[in-house]
């Protein structure tokens, strides 16, 4: 069982990952809505990945990404409402494209953990 | 040719100056006129009185222009519906008063500029080219004229300035009306481009603004179907999500047409096996294909790897594929690869309604569509060949009506810069 932070503001989408995430997986997830909110969970509860979306309202999520390893180092998720972040990202982090297909999110995760 | 001469590289009568900046052209125009016109009624009166004073000849003629070129000036503070009599008027007045004091120079060439570049930007089509002939005919007459009267009384060593003088006014006149037209094609080309791409960035934007909300849409959705629901609410379901993917494909074509604009889509190089891609793009669109269509799959065995974007060729091929379903509706659709030379080669080969020559360009634009009655909004082409371009590449295709069409995706053997 892992910890999962999720960085999102749009606060359907962070339900819509709670569900996901509570009926596929066994994991926990934390939320935070912004860019400094996740610095300061990440340094506290110390997750085992990170689910980033690429727009925040302080920031973006690419930047975010290094930030984050740095205080506390685990896997990267990324993902994004943009079709271009597909191939500008995918060589660097994993990358999910909005909409989110739940079984691709679980399989994703569980990829991610492993790896 | 004298058409060319006298007014071409202003834009045609279709795009003319739209209403609105028309209108604040003229505007700005009448608030210079009546701010600085003055000066030139000024001017007239202090040539009448020197010509009064000295007993210069013409003396009633000059009289006689300052005082109409008065009343033009007067005309020119009334409404912008005499806007024509107005230059034409002082284009003559101009070109009659040069003669009288023989003084055509590099100011003379000037003030014919002016009249010149308000019809530019107040009038349009036939209206404006008569202005402009005018002020072209009247610049070169007043030219001619200066030349054969002023030679006649003049000492050889004087020619050389008068001879400066008229190169320069003659040089002064062409420059500035070059200036003019370049000032309005630039202006008018940089306009046209910033809206281009502003329209472009917007439907960026809007593509990603609806696909937040189709986020959680189809996430829920698809986490419901994997409840236990009853017959009718999971065929009800399953309709939700089947239009809710449809949707989405709809704003990822926006979002690509949008970012293969303004050249924010990039390549993700990898090594590809085309006939790995074919045989994915089949699978995918196999459940759409009933009798009696049917689908057949021809991979050639000695196909190189090649660098490219697996998922953008997949897109390619699959947009190639999706159009020719849509358009067959009997007969069969055959996907082949083959090696030609330095290029690779996917086909998509239809039996379907086929495109007649004249068209078969247009359908590869944007938001075009031959069969209006189809799905869709007519981009699924247009990204398609600007994928395969963006790997160096390009699509050809050759189509009988009513006996069907071929795509032809060429790629070439070596890596897209």
């Amino acid at each position: 069982m892992a910890t999962i932070l999720y960085v999102e503001d749009h606060p359907p989408a962070q339900l819509l990952m709670q569900a996901i995430i509570g009926e596929m997986t066994t994991h926990t997830l934390l939320l935070a809505s912004s860019g400094a909110e996740a610095q300061q969970v990440a340094a506290e509860l110390r997750p085992d990945l990170y689910i980033l979306d690429l727009d925040l309202p302080d920031g973006d999520g690419l930047s975010l990404a290094p930030i984050l390893t740095g205080t506390h180092p685990a896997p990267v998720i990324l993902v994004s409402a943009y079709a271009e972040a597909v191939s500008e990202i995918t060589l660097d982090y994993i990358y999910l494209a909005k909409p989110l297909d739940p079984d691709n999110v679980a399989r994703t995760i569980k990829r991610s953990l492993a790896g | 040719m004298w058409r060319e001469q006298l007014n071409a590289p202003w834009p045609d009568n279709e795009n003319i100056l739209p209403p609105p900046v028309q209108a604040q052209a003229t505007r700005r125009i009448y608030e210079y006129w009546r701010s600085r016109g003055w000066q030139l009624v000024m001017g007239e009166i202090i040539l009448w009185v020197a010509a009064y004073r000295w007993a210069v000849p013409h003396v009633q003629a000059y009289g006689f222009l300052a005082g109409v070129i008065a009343v033009v000036y007067l005309l020119g503070l009334l409404p912008p519906s005499l806007s024509l009599v107005w230059l034409m008027g002082s284009v003559g007045l101009l070109m009659l008063q040069g003669m009288l004091v023989n003084g055509l120079g590099a100011i003379t060439a000037l003030s014919f500029m002016m009249p010149y570049t308000f019809a530019g930007m107040l009038l349009s089509g036939r209206r404006r080219l008569i202005v402009q002939a005018w002020c072209v005919v009247a610049f070169w007459v007043s030219l001619v004229y200066e030349i054969a009267t002023t030679f006649a009384h003049l000492d050889p060593p004087r020619y050389i300035l008068v001879s400066y003088n008229i190169l320069l006014a003659a040089f002064t006149f062409q420059t500035l009306r070059f200036l003019n037209h370049l000032t309005v094609e630039i202006n008018t080309a940089y306009v046209a481009e910033k809206v281009r791409y502003q329209s472009q960035q917007f439907l960026a934007r809007v593509s990603h603004e609806l696909r937040t909300p189709l986020n959680s849409v189809l996430g829920f959705a698809k986490l419901l179907r994997r409840t236990e629901l009853p017959d009718p609410q999971a065929g009800y379901l399953q309709h939700v999500i089947e239009e809710g993917e449809l949707l989405n494909r709809l704003v990822s074509d926006l979002l690509d047409s949008a970012h293969l604009f303004t050249g924010k889509l990039k390549l993700n190089l990898k090594a590809c096996d085309l006939n790995a891609i074919c045989a994915a793009v089949i699978e995918e669109h196999r459940p759409n294909i009933r009798p009696p269509l049917t689908l057949a799959l021809d991979l050639s065995s000695e196909l190189p790897v090649i660098q490219g974007d697996e998922m953008r060729l997949r897109q390619a091929v699959g947009n190639l594929v999706a159009n020719a379903i849509k358009h067959t509706p009997q007969g069969q659709i055959t996907l082949s690869t083959a090696r030609h030379g330095s290029s690779l080669l996917i086909a998509v080969k239809d039996t379907g309604v086929g495109i007649p020559e004249d068209q078969q360009e247009l359908i590869f634009l944007p938001f075009v569509q031959l069969d209006h009655r189809s799905a869709g909004v007519g981009l699924g082409l247009d990204i398609a060949r600007q994928l395969v371009r963006l790997h160096g590449g390009d699509i050809r295709l050759s189509s009988v009506p009513g006996q069907g069409s071929t795509f032809t995706i060429e790629l070439p053997l070596s890596a897209p810069n």
